[in-house]
């Protein structure tokens, strides 16, 4: 697992939420967040089940804004996803997410082409496909990153 | 491998009833697609997983017609990295049904010996360590991706140890099994930690079940830490379960007849099962109302022809043990066999072999098979597994109720019984009843405790024919005495021990009673002797007093000739009375003559205290018409009722075969009773001639 640098005071918190086999590709997507000074996170995949899902939870009330980061992993992984982020209240949250991103890694792909291009609509935000892009680049996120500025403290 | 993809559900029954959904039936599974996704995402982030919930919301269904589809999806598209899922239930041999489960992994074979074989192994694996599931995936060697083992009702886990305790004989079986228990949750913890195989555990148990995991080591936290509670429908989401199906049929539903069923189910316990029941019937109701091929619409007064949210399931219950009328016996057996009270008093569900099943029960084989495939019709599914996925039960064939509700809302199987009233009045339901019944042969087999030999206990005197009559009630077969205990020669040579006990005193009173007889009659001749000498005296005297009087008139002969022939007549009067009383004499004689050749024979007026009893004395009797009447025969039955035999003609004679303890009634053709007879342990000739016919009609 790539190591990240600690998160950055005073940055809005992104979650990065992805599955392990597109772990790199999220990496890589966290640290071009990070690059434009946002606390980016991803999930943790090692330890107790009750623990992973703690933090999971956790990070879900805390974050500003969460980023589902779909590679290589399967349509119904992200579709159920999704489904998590309909309701902020059902997560904790005091208040809505700044954004509701999902970022769409290689390899393309004919379902992921029709879900990148009829989201649900009050589960998702904002789409970036990206399947043609080995890594994603901070210029590529401008989309997210202009949504989820505002935000920045 | 992955689960029975068969499907009941289709456009023109778009409803499963009480069963759950299989995975099959996905299709017109809606209203859970919330609960699905949450399902599909915990086992993305842990490897074990308990899915809780009160009995009828909804867990088996959440798993097969929900989660499953998602990770068939996933296989389709992962390929290799997919999933493949086996099922079992723990029932009362959980390393056994583990190790079936795990078989179904390997690839089909036509051999069933190398089948078995392979079981046989497996068993051995899983009894030999706590790795036992990783050495079997070793053995088994070709599986690629992710397992998942689903451990459906993992609360018979409980269950079964809890009954299998009650019984002091059973103590070794019950630290068996017990040991076998904690066996299957040391595997399934350690499977979800193998490193080498990507093993997943999902449970489905019973909520109210939860404190019992205490009693098994490193269960309850890993239960606590991953646990998924299945929350009761919104009433959004009992909308998508009622419109979806009816929409992917075609058909259409009154928008005032979903509104009543959302206001009806709305804090029913058991929402959903009786819901999807409720479904069921207005769809068959509304299909009965429309011409084939159409589409129906379901409106309020099918609603309110099914009987309502309310009566549905039972009314509906009521009518197929109606069409099964002939075997209204069986059908109690069967679902007596299937259904128990818990320690905490909750009705729950029995699984057994079909083996087992018609051992309990005593039904022939023909006949149970009539119960079984019509409760397991796909129009009521109170039985599973259903007819049109099993058309033919195997001896080892699970038999179940289909839902639970079914057992709390059927009047027969769950009415309460009547408290305050004499037994014997209402017992309660089905399964009361039972519950009754075993407790009643617990106390029958701890009174032959200590009395294994032919001379042991019996039952107090006054309670052997309600006993009796009890036990004869329904079959009592060993199967079902070992349910309670087992031991069942031991209660039955209570039983022909109290009978036998019961007969002997009962001839003892009837000969006390015909002593009593005899010495009455005895009474009587005297009082009849007494009275011809008292007579013969008087007219001694009244001759003495005539001549002593003729005397005196012979002196005044000549005058007095009219006053001699007058007492002439006088004496011939006296005459007359003296031979009366002498026939009186002979009459009483014959009279005593015949009561001492009927011995045997009993007072009419004691019929209605008398009734057969079992014995193993066997006799015969043969009544013998010489009168010039017709007879009419009958014999008391175990209650006293008369059962009607062969009319005897003048002359003719009826030989029957009989019991010493059986009595049989004599009775004019005004079925007025002139005599009772219970046989003799010798063969014996009853003459009804006319002046016995005389002396028994006054």
């Amino acid at each position: 697992m790539a190591q990240l640098p600690a998160g950055l005071p005073g940055g809005a918190l992104i979650y990065v939420y992805h599955r392990p086999e597109d772990e790199e590709y999220a990496t890589n997507l966290a640290l071009a967040l990070r690059e434009r000074h946002f606390n980016a996170v991803v999930p943790v995949f090692e330890g107790e089940p009750a623990e992973i899902e703690n933090y999971h939870r956790d990070t879900l009330r805390e974050c500003q804004a969460v980023v589902l980061c779909w590679a290589k992993s399967p349509e119904v992984w992200a579709r159920a996803t999704c489904r998590e982020w309909r309701s902020w209240e059902k997560l904790g949250r005091s208040e809505r997410f700044a954004v509701r991103g999902l970022v769409a890694g290689p390899p393309p792909g004919s379902r992921k082409w029709s879900l990148l291009r009829l989201p649900p609509q009050n589960e998702i935000d904002l789409i970036l496909d990206l399947t043609e892009q080995a890594k994603p680049s901070p210029e590529a996120l401008e989309p997210l990153i202009r949504t989820a500025a505002p935000h920045r403290n | 491998m992955n689960s029975d993809a068969s499907s009941t559900l289709s456009a023109a029954r778009p409803f499963p009833g009480l069963r759950p959904f299989a995975f099959g039936d996905h299709e017109f599974f809606f209203g859970r697609e919330d609960q699905s996704f949450e399902l599909y995402r915990r086992l993305d982030r842990g490897r074990f997983l308990a899915v809780l919930g009160s009995s009828g919301s909804g867990k088996s269904s959440l798993v097969r017609a929900g989660l499953w589809p998602l990770l068939e999806a996933e296989t389709i598209e992962e390929g290799n990295r997919g999933w493949s899922w086996v099922e079992f239930r723990p029932g009362d041999t959980p390393l056994v049904n583990l190790a079936a489960a795990l078989a179904a992994l390997a690839p089909d074979s036509d051999d069933p010996a190398a089948d078995a074989g392979r079981r046989e192994r497996f068993i051995f694996e899983l009894r030999q360590s706590s790795h036992g599931i990783g050495d079997v995936l070793d053995l088994l060697g070709t599986i690629t991706g992710r397992i998942l083992i689903l451990v459906d009702q993992f609360e018979e886990i409980f269950r079964y140890a809890a009954a299998a305790g009650r019984d002091v004989r059973d103590r070794a079986v019950a630290a068996d099994w017990r040991e076998e228990a904690i066996q299957l949750v040391q595997h399934l913890l350690q499977a979800t930690r193998n490193a080498a195989h990507p093993v997943y555990v999902l449970l489905t148990m019973r909520s109210d079940f939860i404190g019992d995991c205490a009693r098994f080591h490193g269960l309850p936290e890993t239960i606590s830490a991953n646990q998924f509670l299945v929350p009761f429908l919104t009433r959004y989401q009992r909308e998508q379960v009622i419109r979806g199906p009816i929409d992917k049929a075609g058909a259409t539903i009154e928008p005032v007849l979903v509104e009543r069923l959302l206001n009806d189910s709305e804090n029913d316990f058991d929402q959903l099962p009786v819901l999807q029941h409720c479904l069921q019937r207005l769809w068959e109701e509304a299909s009965r109302c429309i011409a084939e091929k159409h589409p129906p619409h379901l409106t309020f007064l099918h609603y309110q022809a099914i009987g309502g949210f309310e009566q549905a399931l039972s009314a509906h219950a009521d009518e197929v043990l109606a069409s099964l009328a002939e075997d209204a016996l069986a059908v109690e057996q069967t679902f007596r066999a299937l259904s128990e009270v818990d320690r905490e008093g909750r009705a729950t569900r029995r699984a057994l072999s079909l083996q087992q099943l018609r051992a309990e029960a005593g039904s022939s084989e023909p006949i149970l098979s009539r119960v079984l495939d019509r409760f397991r019709d796909d129009d009521c599914s109170f039985l599973v597994p259903p007819r049109s996925i099993v058309p033919d039960l195997a001896a080892t064939t699970r038999i179940d109720v289909g839902h639970e509700a079914l057992l709390r809302r059927w009047d027969k199987i769950s009415r309460d019984p009547v408290t305050g009233v004499e037994a014997g009045q209402d017992r309660g339901g089905w399964l009361w009843q039972e519950e009754a019944d075993g407790r009643t042969y617990r106390a029958l087999l701890a009174l032959t405790e200590g009395g294994t030999s032919s001379h042991g206990a019996t039952l107090p005197l006054d309670q052997v024919e309600s006993r009796w009559a009890w036990w004869n009630e329904r079959p009592r077969t060993a199967a079902w005495g070992e349910r309670y205990g087992g031991h069942i020669d031991r209660v039955r040579r209570l039983f022909d021990d109290s009978l036998v006990a019961l007969t002997t005193e009962r001839d003892r009173q009837a000969a006390a009673d015909r002593a009593e007889q005899e010495r009455m009659q005895a009474t009587a001749r005297a009082q009849i002797a007494e009275a011809q000498i008292s007579a013969e005296r008087r007219l001694a005297r009244r001759t003495r007093i005539a001549a002593a009087v003729l005397g005196i008139l012979t002196v005044l002969a000549a005058g007095c000739a009219v006053y001699g022939l007058y007492q002439k007549r006088v004496a011939e009067a006296a005459k007359e009375q003296a031979v009366a009383a002498k026939e009186q004499a002979v009459a009483a004689k014959e009279q005593a003559v015949r009561w001492s050749e009927t011995a045997g024979m009993i007072s009419c007026v004691q019929e209605h205290a008398l009734r057969s009893l079992g014995t193993v004395v066997p006799t015969s009797i043969t009544f013998v018409n010489a009168s010039t009447h017709t007879i009419r025969v009958y014999w008391l039955d175990w209650s006293g009722t008369r059962k009607a035999y062969p009319t005897i003609a003048p002359g003719q004679r009826l030989p029957l075969t009989t019991y010493i303890s059986h009595y049989w009634v004599l009775a004019d053709q005004d079925d007025k009773c002139f005599a009772i007879y219970q046989p003799e342990p010798f063969e014996r000739e009853v003459d009804v001639d006319d002046t016995f016919w005389k002396m028994t009609h006054p």
